[in-house]
């Protein structure tokens, strides 16, 4: 044979097709090129196509135990802009948990493979890496780390595990067998997945990421399948944009809230308009008192009335009108001050105050007076007191704000909490959870 | 395993490659041609390793490494830069080594591999039936590099991995059933 053959040029590429060494039944490669192994789809074990004897590489299967791929082997879709055919089906499942995901080999002769994971219902596209984010000396030492820094994105610890293969159908370009494990390292930042797998022969970095259900099933034309459930690892947040772009809108508005309301403040005039000491009896009555006539500037403004009344372990009870001299609109109020102090068993305790004061918004400017009637109580006193009545004329006030700050944050708070919410989800089946406190 | 077997049918089977000799393509940005091919057996199967010619530019010859979809050029380097060969047997999966230019590789895999069918123009120190202990590296941004101790010699080589789609290949071998896009 010559040292450099000159073959004519093959177009034609053609299917292998033997007999299974173990139960007889025809098995059929399409890629005998590139795979390496293929199972029986009869008897389910795994054959060596490299070996001349098709030496059976792995004998275990479990017969109580089938799995149906949900995309046929053979199928062929289109993925991120690649047409992929369906050629191997694995079932891993995490020795510890004993829970299980699928493993659909993708291949095409020009791309080599890729693989689509199903866990829980939520599909991903992985990709191997040749560029590692991080050192396998690192897996090696069994030495993990919590977070991965890969192309300017941050990876945090998901999942780490044995990964025991459980199942296989197809061909594979290796040859793959049962129960072997692997040691597994996931890492996360939605939609993507790092994860390396480790054998103490060779550690392998891929990458996934999430794919739409829909897209799957659209892509393979495969009808009635299944939901997600919960969410996935690294399943993109619905939450996260509109809790970013919300966030930014609530700073921008609380600030523009916020000066609104310095300029206002530095704005308003706080004048005392009255102020007027008036005495009363303890345990009598006043009636049709009238204060002289004030003015009240500015077009509209708000206005304090405080009443501070002489009261201790006393009530003073006032009730009044303010009322515009010349449109003769009135406004009501009413308050009572009391105070009581006094020693129980050694301690001393007093409650209530002997201040009250009410605000009125937007009062028109003019000339007002105000009429008032009061009454008072007390046990063990009798005599004269004295009370002040004060108007101050557009006093600066937070009230408004409050209001305005209050109802701007109920949206934000709405998309923060569905934010978090769908968070913890993501991580309540990890071992890594930043959202678990250490009691639970 | 027996590789004089394999080798034969190895020759015999179609691996559904899409290169062949008379493909063009870019390796960032310099043009090349495939001019000959030497098919690599190990213990788990086979890949290709494509001779390349290059019109302009400091390499004129390098090559095209093809295995599982993943395509890796590289060239001829100082083979000094290598650990010597009685430490090879030191070296294993995982191990980084500083090499080529003090940037850390990390030792991918090492295997015993030998050249099972050629084709095309090739170099004269790659013969058909040369055996050697290939140690597959890769470094920082999908940097890669081989060194293989043969029995006589060691050669290095260095380069890195490219997307199929950034090479812009053109004549490229036909499949059966499959449409490149």
């Amino acid at each position: 044979m010559p040292d450099t053959p000159e073959k004519p040029e093959k177009k034609k590429y053609s299917a292998k097709n033997f007999d299974c060494t173990r139960c007889g039944a025809p098995i059929t490669v399409k890629y005998p090129g590139a795979s390496l192994a293929v199972t029986c789809p009869n008897c389910k074990v795994v054959i060596d196509i490299t070996d001349q004897n098709y030496r059976i590489l792995s004998k275990y299967f479990d017969k109580t135990k089938e799995y149906e791929p949900i995309i046929p082997l053979g199928t062929r879709g289109k993925l991120f802009d690649k047409e992929w055919e369906v050629i191997g089906f694995v079932v891993r499942r995490d020795k510890l948990s004993g829970f299980s995901w699928e493993e659909y080999l993708l291949f095409n002769p020009y791309y080599g493979y890729r693989w689509l994971t199903r866990n829980n219902g939520h599909w991903s596209f992985v990709t191997m890496l040749k560029d590692k984010p991080y050192s396998s000396k690192a897996a090696l030492d069994r030495v993990y780390v919590s977070r991965v820094n890969f192309k300017d994105d941050t990876f945090k610890l998901y999942y780490s595990g044995h990964a025991v293969v459980a199942y296989v159908l197809g061909e594979f370009y290796w040859k793959v067998k049962t129960n072997t494990e692997v040691w597994m390292t996931d890492y996360v930042s939605p939609p993507y997945m790092l994860s390396n797998e480790w054998d103490n022969r060779e550690l392998v970095w891929s990458k996934s990421e999430y794919v739409d259900v829909s897209k799957v099933k659209e892509a393979f034309k495969i009808e009635g399948m299944a939901g997600p459930v919960g969410v996935a690892p690294n399943q993109p947040s619905p939450y996260l944009k509109t809790w970013s772009v919300m966030r930014l809108l609530w700073v921008f508005f609380i600030v523009m809230l916020i000066g609104l309301n310095v300029v206002t403040a530095g704005r308003a005039m706080n004048y005392t308009a009255l102020n007027q000491m008036y005495a009363f009896t303890m345990n009598g009555k006043t009636n049709d008192t009238t204060t002289p006539v004030f003015e009240l500037l500015k077009d509209k403004a708000n206005v304090e009335i405080n009443l501070k009344a002489d009261v201790d372990n006393s009530w003073f009870y006032i009730s009044g009108e303010m009322v515009n001299d010349e449109t003769g609109d009135t406004y009501y109020f009413e308050r009572t001050c009391e105070y009581y102090r006094g020693v129980d068993d050694g301690e001393a305790w007093s409650e209530g105050s002997s201040s009250q004061n009410i605000l009125l918004s937007g009062v028109p400017g003019g000339k007002y007076y105000i009429n008032f009637d009061t009454e008072s109580g007390d046990f063990r006193l009798q005599g004269s007191r004295n009370f002040t009545l004060q108007v101050q004329r557009d006093v600066p006030t937070f009230a408004n704000f409050m209001w305005c700050f209050f109802w701007l944050s109920i949206l934000p708070v709405i998309c923060w909490f569905n934010m978090r919410h769908f968070e913890v989800s993501r991580w309540s089946e990890s071992d890594y959870s930043p959202y678990v406190s250490s009691s639970s | 395993m027996d590789l004089e077997a394999v080798g034969k049918m190895a020759e015999l089977q179609d691996d559904l490659t899409p290169l062949q000799i008379g493909t063009t393509g870019k390796y960032k940005g310099k043009a090349f041609e495939i001019i000959g091919r030497m098919k690599v057996s190990y213990d788990d199967g086979f890949w290709n390793e494509w001779y390349l010619y290059f019109a302009e530019g400091k390499h004129k010859e390098g090559w095209l490494a093809e295995a599982q979809g993943f395509y890796a050029v590289c060239f001829e380097v100082d083979q000094r830069v290598a650990p010597p060969r009685q430490d090879a047997s030191a070296l294993q999966p995982g191990r980084l080594v500083a090499f080529h230019d003090h940037e850390l590789f990390e030792i991918e895999d090492i295997r015993e591999v030998k050249c099972l069918v050629s084709e095309g123009e090739l170099p004269v120190n790659a013969p058909k039936g040369r055996e050697s202990l290939s140690v597959d590296l890769t470094g920082p941004d999908t940097q890669m590099a081989t060194i293989e101790y043969a029995k006589d010699e060691i050669r290095v080589f260095a380069g890195g991995y490219q997307d199929f789609d950034d090479f812009k290949f053109h004549n490229l071998r036909e499949i059966e059933g499959w449409k490149h896009a």
